[in-house]
């Protein structure tokens, strides 16, 4: 007759509960056969705080129309509770504390998902936190029975271990917490390849007492170097177009005898200290790019010729998920591939590719690779060529005979010609950021040319580590920096400074 | 991808980590670099304020949780992260 019972099913009992660092001696210490002659297991008494039991009446009765108006008022109430001021919705938090364990001794529970049923065994199961409804009741006993399986003792620290390490959460946060970590030890070196101001007291002690300079210079910020690429020579390195944080570099092989799986590493610039994906390849690779349509996509050519694409975007990778066997080269990435032949995109159609003897050879694209323009000057093989973003004709390119050359495309003979020293240069490349700068590596230094102020000397000269050879170099297009790989696994970041932008003065 | 036994041992392997502290629900630790004494402590007193930097949180917002919190101290400074039933106390100078 009455509306639904609300049963409060709050059947909790007070008890001591012992802080873990004062157990009870006796839950320590083994049970023996002597100690089993007389055991008396009682109960501690049970305390109803709250127990409100339905007043049931029968229709019949006199009191009924009464009770029957009192209710038909309360669901009223109820029902007006949204819009009379005397009722403010809150909303509550419902925290979810730490389960306390009590040990007893019973058959364990077989526990069925009934949904809202409430479960009858609940009595037997003594647990010293209150059950506020019935359905929330469920969940809780849910989780308490499962640590009453495993057994209530306080060495439980190995399983509850083995579990947490299988949650994602956890790992999510260890990753987060590592990058946190470094990005306080990284904070220097980060601000400065981002442009921004650094506080004089957040600097190390022995930054803030360098005087300044007004001449080029190059700032040495971090190293991107771990275990797994040390002893390799870094071969190619690429930025993500789509994530312009992110940079892949290719490591080969260092000698013929110790054949190592190729390696390419993408590095993410907030974590030096360990790569964000780690692939093995089957061969050395000798470049790769990423995709600039498809996110994530990188494309890796190796020394066998063999061509894959890796996807970035799951964090295990095993295998690549295309993967083909070329003779000749492809233009489809704008990559270069196999075989020290060299390919470079400037539009659609033409492309310029480098040879072991030294020439240097336009193609295009839509008339099927016909030789359109033979460029030959170097005495040795051209190892890099590279269109300048600022000028559509003009393009640089470096060889083994330790010259530079600049062309433009429609001259057949080159404009300008740089050395520096007599070492085999292996990669030239222009500055994004700055016309007319342009940088070049050759196995003892990294040279900084200005062509505004210098055509002589390079404006900046660093020289590799003792026992080191620079082998790759990239710009940053969104930083004042450029990236140098060199034959230990390590890519070094320097910060180029006092190298002004000028005009783009390619006349000649 | 490297799992969470190589990410915990990177990081205290840092040079600037002090070490790390992982916390079960009650506070008791489960695995941790420094000795048992000083893990207790640090166990109780981080569960206690994540406990209540937890609360202040959720009043805040009942559809939040707290995921990370940091404290600095002079000299140290300890990372608390605290998904649903574990937690993570690297501290570090």
């Amino acid at each position: 007759t009455s509306s639904q019972p609300k049963k409060e099913f709050v059947n909790e009992e007070i008890e001591e509960t012992f802080s873990k660092y004062d157990l009870p001696i006796s839950f320590q210490e083994p049970v023996t056969q002597a100690m089993l002659k007389e055991i008396l297991i009682t109960d501690t008494d049970c305390v109803s705080l709250l127990d409100i039991p339905p007043n049931v009446v029968s229709v019949n009765s006199d009191g009924a129309d009464i009770i029957t108006e009192r209710n038909k008022q309360y669901a009223e109430a109820c029902g007006k509770r949204f819009k009379i001021d005397n009722y403010v919705d809150r909303a509550m938090q419902t925290l979810k504390r730490a389960a306390k364990n009590k040990c007893t001794q019973m058959d364990l529970m077989l526990k069925t998902d009934a949904g809202n049923m409430p479960l009858f065994h609940l009595s037997a199961l003594r647990e010293a936190f209150c059950f506020p409804q019935t359905f929330d009741m469920f969940v809780i006993s849910s989780c308490s029975l499962k640590d009453v399986e495993a057994v209530g003792t306080s060495s439980n620290t190995k399983l509850d271990w083995e579990l947490i390490k299988t949650s994602e959460k956890f790992h999510y946060l260890l990753v987060i917490t590592e990058r946190i970590i470094l990005r306080s030890i990284f904070h220097c070196p980060l601000a400065a390849y981002r442009g921004l101001p650094v506080k004089p007291e957040e600097m190390d002690q022995s930054k803030r007492c360098t005087e300044i300079s007004c001449s080029p210079a190059l700032e040495c910020l971090w190293v991107f170097s771990c275990e797994l690429t040390r002893g390799r020579t870094v071969s190619c390195m690429a930025w993500d177009k789509n994530n312009p944080d992110l940079l892949a570099v290719g490591y080969s092989e260092t000698d013929s005898m110790n054949e190592k799986p190729g390696l390419v590493c993408c590095w993410c610039i907030i974590n030096p200290t360990w790569p964000e994906r780690i692939i093995y390849c089957d061969g050395a690779i000798t470049t790769l790019d990423f995709s600039a349509n498809h996110p994530g996509r990188l494309a890796v050519g190796m020394s066998d010729g063999v061509i894959a694409i890796y996807n970035l975007q799951t964090a295990d990778i095993k295998a690549p998920t295309f993967s083909k066997y070329v003779e000749e080269t492809v233009g489809s990435f704008a990559t270069c591939i196999s075989h020290k032949d060299c390919l470079f995109l400037q539009d659609a159609n033409i492309y310029l590719t480098c040879t072991w003897e030294g020439n240097i050879q336009k193609r295009s694209c839509s008339r099927s690779y016909d030789l359109l323009e033979t460029y030959s000057k170097h005495s040795g093989p051209a190892n890099c060529v590279t269109w300048c973003p600022f000028h559509p004709d003009v393009f640089l390119s470096c060889s083994s005979d330790s010259t530079i050359r600049l062309w433009k495309q429609d001259c057949k003979s080159p404009m300008l010609s740089f050395t520096s020293n007599h070492r085999a240069v292996h990669e030239v490349r222009w500055s994004p950021r700055q016309a007319a700068v342009f940088g070049a590596v050759n196995d003892s230094q990294l040279e900084i040319w200005d062509l505004n102020t210098n055509f002589l000397n390079p404006v900046i000269v660093q020289r590799a580590a003792p026992g080191l050879k620079m082998t790759s170099l990239l710009f940053a297009s969104r930083s004042d920096c450029v990236m140098v790989g060199d034959s230990c696994g390590q890519v070094t970041v320097y910060k180029l400074q006092n190298i002004f932008t000028g005009e783009s003065s390619q006349v000649k | 991808m490297d799992g969470v036994e190589e990410t915990l041992k990177r990081i205290e392997s840092n040079a600037s980590v002090a070490g790390t502290i992982v916390l079960n629900s009650e506070g008791v630790p489960i695995r941790s670099s420094f000795d048992s004494g000083t893990s207790s402590r640090y166990g109780r007193e981080v569960s206690e304020i994540t406990a209540l930097a937890r609360s202040a949180v959720r009043d805040l917002d009942p559809q939040n949780d707290l995921q990370l919190l940091c404290i600095r101290f002079n000299k140290r400074e300890i990372i608390i992260g605290s998904p649903y039933d574990s937690i993570l106390n690297p501290c570090n100078y």
